[in-house]
């Protein structure tokens, strides 16, 4: 037999084997991949220890940050112009007391965080949520996923279930998962195994203080439609239609898009990889996906206008660099544009916010913080 | 659900206390000599060729360029009424593994790792009592050896039902494979077949199917049943149940 021939039946058969997997498994009760409500419970956690907490909180210090599923600055493929794919425990477990060594140095009560794995075969099946609980000083979360099924057929990516996520030290009150709109620039399978975002919104309880609302959110990162903008006019929407309640809030997340009057909004060229080609005639697609923000300059106005940022929009504009939270830029690339946010619709204490520029090795985001006094 | 599985055990074991005499040609897991040349192949099910009247060989066609694999029933003489025969078989996964080790969509293992040569050879027993005329129950032990050629990495397992636990002798180096097959009639054209498979291992997996077969002519046979597994993964354990399952046997 040829070899040419021999390898077409290898490969038919290895195209059965998969789609015998892929049958066996779209036949199961227990779906493929999850899906969700427009609004349904998020998922409560608690560490398996309590720390104390202070008898009574004046002033709360918030802090949000993406901690790119524990996997530090490793060149993932699936953004760092890498070839890992499934990281091994050692590494996952490295990051993630890197990731918690930060978050008790900055001693956050509320912690916003985005991309947290939950038994996901690429950070071999451990619970990030109840590990970063069990090694800070904070007692309370709620998880919202945002991708969740039993097998990623893609890069040997396998069990996914990554999500948003809210962490405090005081008890988390009715969490909500606030579903998103779906990107529709993809083709229906690749859209039905993608990403599913959310909001997470929760009340806390803070003893001698009146409840109030803490929402978190990871918007789109690499739609090349108007989802990102849904994302970010749903995100707005909530937030207003709790200020309109009369009750208080903060938020923060990666809303993967620019301040307005960013000096750099196009990063096709500090993005791509090797053999990538941008801005010439004839390049398909023409920008990077996800490193064009030019078209995106106006869309955080909202919040902007409408609440109080923990950087001021007159300080990010006269200091950029010093506000830049992400890159992409592995393993030591410093920080070339400013993703991540907190907003509330209290004002948090004057020149308390801090972008944490020094955490480079912990992720492909820097945290940011604030302090809030408590509403009474 | 479970509960409608019981019951249809229950339904399937009581309808075959009848006594009309059926042919248990090529009776799935079990002991029973063969004639011949006697063959079947399903959409799903092995490759079934009877090389003599003792020797059945048993394969997995759609898998065959790779991921060889066959296993050889040897039927024995009867000891005191009971059927028993020896299983012999092997699996070499490595061609098949490193197609599904690949960049990009429809793959299942990430390409970051090699794969390499690995083999496992099975071993087993097989007795079989036919209790009447309609009911025939088997018992399967045997033991599965993983033989691998360099460094396996645990991260390239496939953790799904069905896959994981015959994959699992090339991370575990062996298993244990214990089965209990019920075939029966109940009628001359419905037959049924249930088997509780259990894995054993460093992780364990119990499985259970079941279908009822509608026959034609005796050449043909529509499947129409289920699959249940209960397993231990490397994220936990978990429970799958896939209803219905179909296959279509031909019979030459």
């Amino acid at each position: 037999m040829k070899l040419a021939h021999l390898g077409k039946l290898r490969f038919k058969s290895a195209l059965a084997g998969s789609l015998f997997i892929v049958v066996i498994l779209l036949m199961a009760c227990e779906p493929l991949v999850y899906t969700f409500d427009s609004v349904e419970e998020a998922v409560p956690y608690k560490a398996a220890e309590l720390s104390a907490v202070p008898a009574q909180g004046d002033t709360l210090n918030i802090m949000t940050w993406n901690i790119r599923f524990g996997a530090g600055r490793l060149p993932w493929f699936g953004d760092a112009c890498g070839e890992r794919v499934i990281l091994t425990r050692e590494e996952v477990e490295t990051n993630l007391e890197r990731v918690a060594e930060k978050i008790n140095e900055i001693n956050p009560d509320i912690l916003f965080l985005e991309e947290v794995d939950v038994q996901s075969k690429r950070t071999t099946y451990i619970d990030e949520m109840q590990w970063l609980l069990d090694h800070t000083h904070l007692n309370y979360g709620v998880f919202g996923s945002i991708w969740h099924a039993q097998y990623i057929p893609s890069d040997g990516l396998g069990r996914m279930n990554l999500g948003t996520a809210i962490l405090s030290r005081w008890p988390l009150l009715n969490p909500e998962r606030i579903a998103l709109p779906l990107r529709s620039d993809q083709d229906a399978l690749t859209q039905y195994f993608y990403l599913r975002r959310c909001i997470v919104k929760t009340e806390v309880e803070v003893s001698n203080a009146k409840r109030f609302y803490a929402v978190g959110v990871h918007a789109a990162a690499f739609s090349t439609d108007d989802t990102k903008q849904k994302h970010i006019d749903r995100f707005l929407q909530e937030l207003i239609d709790i200020n309109d309640a009369g009750f208080d809030f903060v938020a923060g997340g990666d809303l993967n898009t620019l301040p307005p009057g960013s000096d750099s909004t196009d990063f096709c060229m500090e993005d791509a990889c090797p053999g990538e080609s941008f801005h010439h005639a004839g390049d398909d697609p023409f920008h990077k996906e996800g490193s064009d923000y030019t078209n995106e300059a106006d869309w955080l106005d909202g919040l902007y206008n409408r609440f109080h940022p923990a950087v001021p929009l007159f300080r990010y504009q006269a200091d950029q660099q010093h506000y830049f939270t992400h890159t992409t830029n592995h393993p030591n690339g410093f920080w070339n544009r400013k993703l991540d946010y907190l907003f509330s619709n209290q004002p948090f204490v004057a020149g308390s916010d801090s972008t944490h520029q020094e955490a480079k090795a912990c992720s492909d985001h820097a945290p940011v913080s604030a302090k809030w006094r408590v509403p009474k | 659900m479970k509960r409608m599985i019981v019951l249809l055990h229950i339904g399937f074991i009581l309808l075959a206390q009848n006594t009309l005499a059926q042919d248990w040609t090529l009776a799935e897991g079990s002991a029973l000599s063969v004639s011949k040349g006697q063959m079947e192949i399903g959409l799903f099910a092995p490759l079934q060729y009877a090389l003599s009247d003792s020797l059945l060989l048993n394969t997995h066609p759609i898998f065959f360029f790779t991921a060889p694999n066959a296993k050889l029933i040897w039927a024995h003489s009867e000891i005191a009424g009971l059927h028993w025969a020896t299983e012999h078989g092997f699996l070499y996964p490595t061609l098949l593994l490193r197609q599904l080790a690949r960049k990009g969509t429809g793959v299942f293992i990430s390409p970051e790792f090699d794969i390499p040569q690995m083999i496992s050879l099975y071993n087993g027993v097989v007795f079989t009592k036919e209790l009447n005329k309609r009911f025939l129950i088997s018992l399967v032990a045997g033991l599965d050896f993983g033989f691998v050629s360099g460094n396996l990495d645990a991260r390239t397992s496939i953790d799904l039902p069905y896959v994981y636990p015959r994959l699992s002798p090339f991370y575990s180096g062996y298993q244990l494979v214990t089965e209990v097959n019920v075939n029966g009639w109940l009628s001359e054209s419905w037959n049924y077949h249930m088997a509780v498979k259990g894995f054993w291992s460093e992780q364990n997996a119990l499985e259970n199917v079941g279908y009822v077969g509608w026959n034609s002519k005796g050449k043909t046979q529509v499947r129409l049943g289920y699959y249940l597994s209960y397993a231990d993964y490397p994220f936990g354990t978990q429970a799958h149940l896939i209803v219905p399952t179909l296959d279509v046997v031909w019979r030459f």
